[in-house]
């Protein structure tokens, strides 16, 4: 029996991530506005949140990951100060529309609440002098939030090739969370959840101790875990393993039965940059002048009509919905919890995961949900559960469930199609070669160290795989919302890495080019490309031959599919 | 000298070349041209297709008139024309008698292709049992192509026996005949950038039932589409969708001889022949001539910076086909579906390949050898010779290995790659 008391737990956690979208050759490119909306949307709406909570001595309890690739880019100055040109223009066209005289007088509460919002978010910008993320890691020195490391790129780490580049994955994660918030992780978020047995030494090496899966990687672990996904799961190397809660999943994110569909809530899709006039709104818009989202919207969901019916958006009444979902979110909880005690009587952890882009973006008032609900909380403690870090809860030794685990995803069917289909396979053949071709360099380089310059050519070519294993891509071509952009994305990458490939062979180029190139794609600055080299002889390598050679599959068996 | 941007791989490639190089750009039909830009028929090379896109103009094909004329037609045994159509008649029933097929009460369909996979035989051959069961028709086959189409269609003609009549060679006089003696005639091509077929079974009053890709869909006006069909389409490479499609054929055959008639007719009339395409060309022609004085082709080239200005960095997005080796990969999709990759450009595979004869290249059999290691079952799967990739299906919660063979002529098989052993995980459950 362990200490765990109350008897039950919920943890929330947020998977704060976006793809590494840098363009230093544009002043102005349309993909990096993710990263902006992102901030001005989420990051410091809940800045403000968990500040707030901190100022009130409000008990909250938030683990949260920041993956490499966005904090490589909050910490980078041009988009700072890109950013920073994204946020004014956001509150000068909100005072615009606040001051303008012809405004339909039920808009003036929202028209003034974006005023005073971005105004807020510009002085909180200015507070922090940009540094998100030392923000976020002072508000980790208070215990109240839990920091997740994740892998350099966000790799969907099930389908990399080699042994090699997985641990490069995790391990270049785990070395930029120590660098970033100044300690090695404990908690690790496998990109899209994906996990299979054989991360687990990988994970461990670098000295991870917990991760998240969806319910399935818990619940059909062999054996069967008697207590399902409401235990964390032990892996037989001591890894441990939260599944996440479908309830809590739905409500909070289903936009049909979810909270996000509330007819009061903010309507995602009606935007002030397709409803104002051409002449007002133009200055707002990117130098081609097509009309675009612009981030302000006056309209509510209403419920399922078409956009031209939406109702006005009234910013008070939204307030009270949050904070009734709180309440609700609170409730059930207590139910799940309580219900399920009453058969099992023993623990229970409840792991409710969530993407970050949720809270803010997709939902606009998700920020205000996550501050009514420790508020709440804190007024009327539940005798049966509390918030809890998955991290303090093993601390205190929290029954967990022994089992080896298969191949699970938090994707749609909870395994690899949405990273590997019809549309999208074309992208691994040259991730797994760029990782072989990684790896042989690496082995060179360790036994004959090359010169200064051609390790800096080998280490952009670490960039640029690295770049290429991002899971966007194939997901972004699956959802067909920038696939363009995210098929260019791996063809520049590979590319890169292969013009690299050559100079370190022996063509000709200037230095001012791998000056620019380390400019463009400027993750990992000091990363070292020994990192790649095969561990030892003998190593299994997934994919590959297995040795020894197994005998041939010959024939006389019968044709057919 | 060959310039850089026109290599892939290492390898001069022409077609790049000519699509860098050239001032105008045709293709054999609108709806390929369309697919090479928008789709994916352009493969590797499409930034290439893309960035040419202005330049790129599809004129279809034409058949010869004066070959192909159902009322001259030496290979006939009665003529006809769209104004008496008896002659038709009487080839049906002699083509009927010299394939030794069975009279019944349904259509007599053809097929006249080269039996691969592109031509979707596949297709036809997983749906041909119900197709012969629920149309009450007959089949008159003429081609040769893969070893294994053809096998599954001798297998098909041994369940069927007098209803369905393969014959596996080049016959251009028996090619005439099943042309005017089918009652409908099928094209499932899975891709056909133009296809001649199905305006010859239009001229000689055998509607075609085909796939809507690349120049069948430009040449066929589709019954239930169009307002004045002269033939049948369906979308999907399914088995299912052929079905359907040649069974609404089947349908107003029987059922709707008036209809049936006029859709023939329209057929009939229609003017595939070359003189309409030759304008076509010689507005392509003047495109590009006024194109070479207007400087866009160089814009182009400048566009794709030819000159590799910024090696790192240049935006050249074709990437590689292949990388010299000889591999097969499997990825787990999920508890069902295993993903499989491979390359056969090692100098093993390239050294096997170049020991063969063109003749054994071109009927060369490829295969997976697929193993599920608990229970030890072993299984082959077909692929096609030009595929790079498959997914296989297979059981959840197994351990799977598998290996690339092929088969020429009467040579011994050979290996050309093994996978490592991969696992599929449990189904998701409740």
């Amino acid at each position: 029996m362990s200490g765990v008391d109350p008897r039950g737990a919920c943890c929330v956690i947020l998977h704060t991530h976006l793809p590494y979208v840098h363009h230093p050759e544009y002043e102005d490119f349309l993909e990096e506005d993710w990263l902006f909306e992102a901030i001005v949307e989420c990051y410091l709406p809940l800045l403000e949140v968990y500040r707030g909570l901190e100022t009130d001595g409000i008990p909250w309890t938030i683990a949260m990951s920041m993956t490499p690739p966005l904090v490589h880019m909050l910490r980078t100055p041009d988009l700072q100060r890109k950013f920073e040109r994204y946020l004014a223009r956001r509150l000068a066209l909100a005072e615009k529309l606040a001051a303008r005289p012809d405004r339909d007088p039920r808009e003036e509460a929202t028209a003034e609440h974006y005023v005073e919002t971005y105004s807020r978010l510009t002085a909180l910008w200015k507070e922090l002098d940009g540094d998100l993320v030392a923000a976020f890691r002072d508000l980790a020195a208070t215990g109240r939030l839990e920091l997740l490391a994740s892998s350099a790129t966000h790799a969907f780490l099930p389908l990399l090739g080699r042994p090699e580049a997985v641990r490069a994955q995790i391990e270049l994660g785990a070395r930029l969370h120590d660098e970033a918030f100044g300690r090695r992780p404990e908690g690790f978020w496998l990109p899209e959840c994906a996990l299979d047995a054989t991360l687990e030494a990988p994970l461990l090496a670098a000295g991870v101790r917990w991760v998240v899966v969806d319910r399935h990687g818990v619940a059909n672990a062999t054996p069967r875990p008697a207590r399902a996904h409401f235990a964390p799961l032990r892996l037989p190397g001591g890894l441990h393993a939260f599944g996440r809660d479908p309830e809590c999943s739905e409500q909070v994110w289903s936009s049909v039965i979810g909270y996000p569909g509330d007819p009061a809530y903010r309507e995602l899709y009606r935007d002030v940059g397709f409803d104002e006039d051409y002449a007002f709104i133009r200055p707002f818009l990117k130098p081609d002048g097509i009309r675009r989202n612009v981030g302000l919207k006056f309209h509510c969901v209403t419920g399922k009509v078409g956009l031209d019916e939406k109702q006005l958006y009234d910013p008070a009444l939204a307030l009270e919905r949050a904070d009734a979902h709180a309440g609700d979110f609170l409730r059930r909880r207590e139910e799940q919890i309580r219900a399920r005690l009453a058969e099992t009587g023993d623990e229970v952890v409840v792991t409710a995961p969530y993407d970050t882009e949720l809270f803010g973006h997709w939902w606009y008032e998700g920020p205000l949900f996550l501050d009514r609900l420790f508020r709440r909380a804190a007024e009327t403690p539940s005798e049966v559960f509390a918030f809890r870090h998955p991290g303090r809860l093993l601390d205190e030794g929290v029954a967990a469930s022994p089992g080896e685990v298969a191949l699970s995803t938090w994707g749609r069917r909870g395994f690899a199609e949405v990273w590997l289909n019809e549309a999208n396979r074309w992208i691994w053949p040259h991730v797994h070669e760029a990782e072989e071709r990684m790896s042989a360099w690496a082995e060179r380089h360790r036994a004959e160290p090359l010169s200064p310059e051609r390790v800096r050519l080998l280490a952009q070519m670490g960039r640029e795989l690295l770049l290429a294993e991002s899971s966007d891509w194939p997901f972004i071509i699956t959802m067909e919302t920038a696939a363009h952009y995210a098929e260019r994305r791996v063809r520049d990458h590979v590319h890169r890495f292969l013009a690299l490939e050559d100079a370190l062979e022996g063509r000709a180029y200037e230095l001012a080019e791998l000056d620019r190139v380390e400019r463009h794609d400027a993750i990992f600055p000091d990363l070292d490309p020994a990192l790649w080299a095969p561990a030892a002889a003998g190593d299994p390598t997934p994919g590959e031959d297995p040795p020894p050679p197994a005998p041939p599959l010959d024939g006389n068996s019968e044709r057919g599919g | 000298m060959v310039e850089p941007v026109l290599l892939e791989g290492g390898d001069p490639v022409l077609l790049k070349a000519g699509l860098a190089l050239a001032d105008g750009l045709t293709t054999v039909s609108p709806t390929y041209a369309r697919d090479l830009v928008d789709g994916d028929a352009g493969g590797v090379l499409h930034p290439w297709y893309e960035a040419r896109a202005e330049d790129l103009v599809g004129v279809l094909n034409g058949i010869d008139p004066a070959v192909w004329n159902p009322a001259t037609d030496p290979y006939l045994p009665a003529p006809y024309g769209v104004d008496d159509l008896s002659g038709k008649a009487r080839c049906r029933e002699a083509l009927r008698s010299e394939l030794g097929l069975e009279r019944r009460e349904g259509p007599l369909f053809g097929v006249v292709a080269r039996l691969d996979p592109q031509k979707g035989l596949d297709l036809l051959l997983a749906a041909a049992d119900r197709l012969l069961a629920e149309s009450d028709g007959t089949l008159a086959v003429l081609g040769r192509g893969a070893p294994d189409i053809e096998e599954a269609i001798r297998k098909l003609a041994r369940r069927h026996p007098g209803r369905v009549a393969p014959r596996f060679r080049f016959d251009a006089p028996l090619a005439h005949r099943i042309e005017a003696g089918a009652d409908l005639f099928l094209m499932p091509s899975r891709f056909e950038p133009c296809g001649l077929n199905q305006m010859i079974s239009q001229r000689y009053g055998t509607p075609p039932v085909a796939r809507r890709t690349g120049g069948l869909a430009d040449t066929i006006r589709a019954f239930g589409e169009h307002e004045a069909p002269d033939g049948f389409l369906f979308d999907a490479a399914e088995p299912e969708a052929l079905l359907a499609a040649a069974l609404e054929a089947t349908r107003l055959w029987r059922e709707e001889p008036e209809t049936f008639a006029d859709l023939r007719r329209r057929g009939m009339r229609r003017d595939h022949g070359w003189g309409a395409r030759v304008d076509d060309y010689l507005a392509a022609y003047d495109r590009a001539l006024e194109a070479r004085r207007a400087g866009a082709r160089d814009a182009v080239l400048d566009d794709l910076q030819l000159e590799p200005r910024e090696p790192f960095l240049a935006p050249q997005r074709a990437i590689p086909t292949h990388y010299r080796r000889d591999l097969l990969r499997l990825m787990v999709v999920d508890p069902r579906r295993i993903h499989v990759y491979w390359e056969v450009q090692g100098e093993a595979g390239r050294a096997a390949l170049e020991a063969l004869t063109d003749e054994e290249r071109w009927e060369s059999r490829w295969e997976l050898r697929c193993e599920e290691l608990t229970s030890g079952a072993r299984w082959t799967v077909a692929v096609e010779g030009i595929a790079k990739n498959w997914f296989l299906e297979v059981e959840a919660d197994r351990r799977y290995r598998a290996e690339l063979w092929m088969t020429a002529g009467g040579r011994d098989p050979v290996r050309f790659a093994g996978s490592g052993i991969v696992v599929t995980p449990p189904e998701a459950g409740a």
